[in-house]
């Protein structure tokens, strides 16, 4: 009972984080305003709340828009609904950079924030400038409840990276057990080691294309294409194919000592080159996907603690279950090869 | 061990010499490749284009020239050779040997290329870049086939897997190559480009090692 704890560990937290993971709400936000432009002259906006509610304290809410170089706040500011704003602008005056920044503040939901929300139309110079910094307010949410960041593109999406990752860790780790027993085979020439990491690569490669289909949907969600062509992308489909290459190396060759052999230095062959394409490379190279190119991944700013809690055990859950089906394969496959063996002799 | 690296390196190009249709076969199978291309698409002016298009023939040329390196020793020479010279030197011997071929083909198809397809593109390139790149490109693509030819010759289905295992093997690769010589033909100055001729060094490398590493398993049967 007690020698397969992990099982059960894992498949009660991957439970868990399916549970919080999507049922956790987002942190109120503005993930839009109509319309996107703002033109020269009086300009009216509305502001698109979600899990928000403005209506609490329709007074205590605060508008501004800036651009780095100047504020200018609403000079009409109306409460639709909890998550509608309507608000008037009077903008007189064309600046270097024309994309605004549109920031919300409440009491309930503190500062609230759409970079690049709005672009600048038209050209027109002002006389008299009417900036001001009086309606920026820096009053902050009272944190007590349990959500995730809502972040500008990302939106509801940002659920995903609590199986979309893990799915890539399992892979590498799945992998790295199929290197393993490659490695083993090589050196003792047991065939029950060549078995167990062909099992393994079989398992990887289920979580590669669970890797493949998250992104995908993911891509098609805050890019608006289901592939990019891109290195981390590019090498995923790579990965996919190694091992699609494995397997009909293995089943092309009859002997099947020599099929383990050819197909164990084939595994390690493409492994190196595999993890030296998807991790390496394109950290080296401009990418949309995060951890590349200077773009965030998770670890940093943009992932908070709240994730975290999530993150972190799902990883590990998958990790667990990836072995367990390898395990549960693996032990199969064996007990079919033992009855061959006994079948023969 | 070099004495042996050099021998079986001597003796393929011998070998070679002796069998001039074998070596034509290849420039052959360039030339024709690059005729097709035209063919197809008579003069190419976009650098781009281009590029890619010489690396695509390349590559394929490359797995031809590759697949032939353990095909052509029947099993009787097989055997003859590991009595003679130990596993690592064999491996070495023909990756040198391919990287000497395949240098050579990419230099001549390069001359060949740039005649029939047009030399448009080619108005202010960083020469030495090119040619970099191009010597790189040929000892790169030689040393990751070479084992995957040694792989595919045991298998009995030579041609049609050597393709399937080599061609996402080379990928990584062959993406850089094509990254590195569209920038020397575009003419980007070396410090900003020489990452990629690192990058190429590095897998060259990595590509020999793990050769020199796993070729003894395959080579005992």
């Amino acid at each position: 009972m007690w020698h397969y704890w992990w099982k059960i560990l894992s498949a009660i937290i991957v439970l868990a984080t399916i549970i919080f993971g999507l049922g956790t709400p987002l942190s109120p936000g503005i993930p839009a305003v109509e319309p996107d432009r703002i033109n020269n002259g009086v300009t009216s906006l509305t502001i698109k709340g979600y899990n928000t509610r403005f209506t609490d304290n329709p007074d205590a809410i605060k508008v501004w828009i800036t651009n780095g170089d100047a504020t200018f706040c609403p000079y009409e500011k109306t409460v639709v609904d909890d998550t509608h704003i309507r608000v008037t602008f009077s903008v007189t005056e064309k600046i270097a950079d024309a994309f605004f920044d549109l920031y919300v503040n409440t009491p309930r939901e503190g500062t609230m924030y759409l970079p690049s929300a709005l672009l600048q139309n038209g050209l027109e110079v002002s006389l008299n400038p009417d900036e001001g910094d009086d309606c920026i307010s820096t009053v902050s949410a009272a944190a007590d409840a349990f959500d995730f960041p809502n972040q500008p593109i990302l939106n509801e999406t940002i659920r995903n990276v609590f199986y979309h990752v893990p799915s890539w860790f399992a892979m590498i780790f799945i992998l790295v057990v199929s290197l393993v027993h490659s490695v083993i085979f090589l050196n003792k020439g047991n065939p029950l080691s060549d078995i167990s990491a062909a099992n393994a690569a079989k398992v990887g490669l289920l979580f590669a294309l669970i890797g493949l289909g998250t992104g995908s949907v993911w891509a098609r969600f805050t890019w608006g294409a289901w592939w990019v062509n891109d290195p981390r992308l590019n090498g995923a489909a790579i990965a996919v194919l190694i091992y699609l290459a494995y397997f009909v190396l293995r089943s092309s060759v009859n002997d099947s000592e020599k099929a383990g052999r050819l197909a164990a230095v084939y595994n390690i062959f493409a492994f190196v080159m595999m993890v030296l394409f998807v991790l390496i490379l394109p950290r080296l190279t401009d990418s949309l996907h995060p951890g590349a190119g200077g773009n965030p991944a998770f670890n940093q700013y943009d992932l908070d603690d709240n994730m975290r809690v999530v993150l972190y055990p799902a990883i590990i859950a998958w990790f667990g279950m990836a072995y367990w089906i390898y395990d549960l394969k693996n032990r199969m496959e064996k007990m079919k090869f033992k009855q061959i063996m006994k079948d023969d002799y | 061990m070099r004495k042996e690296i050099t021998a079986i390196f001597l003796r393929d190009l011998r070998m070679e010499w002796r069998q001039p249709h074998a070596v034509g076969s290849i420039l052959l199978y360039i030339v024709a490749s690059i005729f097709v291309a035209y063919l197809g698409f008579k003069q190419v002016v976009d650098v781009q284009t281009w590029n890619a298009l010489f690396w695509i023939i390349v590559l394929f040329a490359a797995f031809n020239a590759a697949s032939r390196s353990f095909s052509l020793e029947n099993s009787g020479r097989r055997i003859y050779l590991y009595t003679l010279a130990r596993p690592e030197a064999v491996i070495l011997g023909k990756m040198l040997y391919n990287a000497f071929l395949l240098t050579v083909m990419v230099f001549l198809g390069m001359f060949i290329y740039a005649g029939v397809i047009g030399i448009a593109p080619l108005e202010d390139p960083d020469w030495l870049a090119l040619g970099v790149a191009l010597f790189l490109g040929g000892i790169g693509l030689a040393f990751v086939l070479t084992l995957i030819s040694a792989l595919a010759a045991q298998s009995d289905n030579n041609l049609g897997l050597m393709a399937i295992l080599g061609l996402p093997v080379i990928l990584p690769l062959l993406l850089i190559l094509i990254r590195f010589s569209k920038n020397a033909i575009d003419g980007i100055a070396w410090s900003a480009n020489g990452t990629y001729a690192l990058q190429l060094v590095a897998l060259a490398l990595l590509s020999l090692g793990l050769s020199y590493i796993l070729f003894p398993y395959l080579w005992r049967e």
